[in-house]
């Protein structure tokens, strides 16, 4: 094994030998129970058809909405300067630590039928969330938001700021040298924090069966579905767990990798 | 490296400690969800008496099927329905192949209180947001028998993986109507029976797990008996003979 320091103290790679086993071996046991041979007939299947392409919609508006909020607010928590940015830093991470289900709560209790936003969604535009595919979307970003938040932090804080000063003081608006200067530098950033909410998003089950409910077609994503198979068929379990496996990893490993630009 | 390598092998023994304070004396019941308030009483009631400490963990009853198939440590198993149990039997995991019913239930309609939708019978879910249990749990399959009588198609905005999540939803005004056990009606609820819906019951069975500590049997003994039947009569459930 060849690593930057040329020589890894071997205690040191054993323990991370360790680690890693940790988190590899239960995929390797999921491989093993998969009925390889029924694969690609239950894969097919139509509701998980209508599941995957569900969740796809849902993972990909979510890391759409990522990059529109998350953007401006990744670069005020590296940037900005005011009393209580510590305490805003650790809300925006909180849906990270928090088990999703405690997080679907909330949302049912701010924007569910009778929430104190929800409720006035509901008055004024005759709107609610709940069991809808955009509470699913919701309860999706709810949870994905702060891993982008997060990617777009790190990169912001470590950005060379000569290069803002040289536009502003050229006579840029600091509008214009955000987006002809800043969003540029932190492009492989951007790509890399999509990548990882969009996976977030795709693998997300307590915030949405809390908040959006299990309603097919509408809000039973791939994780929903792979909740009930558990129940009814163990196999077709297998098959959907396995499949989210094999989705995520090529967008972690494809996407996430390369644009972070490590090998 | 001599104080790093100290602090592995003491996080290693630490967890290894912890793997086998999992192993008390406690009997371990698993009962089904809509068995909650009950068998937390029952449990009280028998550690009073006993002196044999319970822990009960709660779940719908077809997760507590999944967990007996995956060796989930068990003493006891007390479920909503014999068809999930017919389940449980095939995990080869208990002592006799014939269960003992100690309980039933009947399912009703519930409304937030003020019953904004007026729901007067399932017919009226139609056009409304409506819980229900999911397919795979007791009270799911008992919803369909109840439909297949009545000879209505229902439609549900949300399928909740056990009864009490449909009461939540309900509670928490989400959704317009649910369909509930008679026995999780509680006050911040409203309840509205479903025309002759007793006559489509649940039995519970509980049954003996494999290698179960010695208090297992006094524990099914006291639910049987009529100081147990007592307890689950005050919270709703019907008499096993019905």
């Amino acid at each position: 094994m060849k690593t930057k320091q040329r020589r890894a103290p071997y205690s040191l790679l054993l323990i991370a030998t360790l680690g890693f086993a940790l988190l590899a071996i239960p995929f390797i046991g999921l491989s093993q129970r998969t009925p390889w041979s029924s694969f690609a007939q239950i894969a097919t299947e139509e509701t998980v058809l209508r599941s995957i392409s569900l969740s796809m919609v849902i993972a990909t508006s979510s890391a759409g909405i990522c990059v529109f909020l998350g953007i401006p607010l990744g670069w005020v928590l590296a940037r900005a300067e005011f009393r209580g940015l510590r305490i805003m830093r650790a809300i925006v991470l909180l849906p990270m630590v928090l088990p999703p289900v405690a997080g679907g709560t909330a949302l049912l209790f701010a924007l569910g039928r009778k929430g104190f936003v929800g409720e006035k969604l509901d008055s004024w535009f005759g709107v609610t969330l709940p069991f809808t595919t955009a509470g699913a979307i919701i309860a999706a970003t709810f949870v994905a938001l702060p891993f982008f938040v997060l990617t777009i932090e790190s990169a912001a804080a470590e950005l060379d700021s000569k290069l803002e000063e040289a536009s502003l003081n050229l006579g840029a608006t600091p509008i214009r040298t955000f987006f002809t200067v800043t969003l540029p530098m932190l492009r492989n950033s951007i790509l890399a924090g999509i990548a990882l909410s969009w996976a977030r998003a795709l693998g997300e089950f307590g915030a949405t069966i809390t908040f959006a409910g299990d309603n097919p077609g509408q809000t039973r994503t791939l994780p929903l579905q792979l909740f009930v198979a558990l129940e009814t068929n163990p196999e077709r379990a297998m098959v959907i767990g396995m499949l989210m496996v094999l989705i995520s990893l090529s967008v972690l490993v494809t996407l996430r990798g390369n644009w972070l630009g490590r090998q | 490296m001599k104080p790093f390598v100290n602090l592995c092998l003491s996080v290693t023994l630490l967890l290894l400690n912890l793997s086998c304070a999992e192993s008390d004396d406690s009997l371990r019941v698993l009962a089904a969800a809509s068995l909650t308030e009950a068998f937390e009483e029952i449990a009280d009631d028998f550690e009073n008496r006993t002196g044999v400490k319970v822990t009960l963990s709660i779940a719908g009853s077809s997760s507590l099927a999944a967990q007996m198939e995956d060796g989930a440590p068990a003493d006891v198993i007390a479920l909503a329905d014999q068809e999930t149990f017919e389940r449980v039997k095939r995990s080869d995991r208990l002592t006799q192949s014939v269960e003992t019913i100690f309980a039933t239930n009947y399912l009703t309609i519930i409304t937030p209180i003020g019953n904004p939708a007026s729901i007067t019978e399932i017919s009226d879910f139609q056009g409304h947001v409506i819980a229900l249990c999911q397919e795979q749990v007791p009270c799911g399959r008992l919803t369909k028998e109840i439909a297949a009588t009545l000879m209505v198609e229902i439609q549900a905005s949300t399928w909740e993986p056990n009864v009490r999540s449909v009461r939540t939803k309900v509670e928490l005004g989400e959704v317009d109507a649910g369909l509930v056990y008679v026995t999780d009606v509680t006050n911040r609820v409203e309840s509205v029976p479903i025309k002759e819906g007793e006559k489509i019951k649940t039995r519970y069975p509980i049954a003996i797990v494999d290698n179960a500590k010695a208090s297992a049997t006094e524990f099914v003994d006291f639910v049987l008996s009529s100081d147990g039947q007592e307890i689950l009569n005050r919270f709703g459930f019907g008499e096993p003979q019905q």
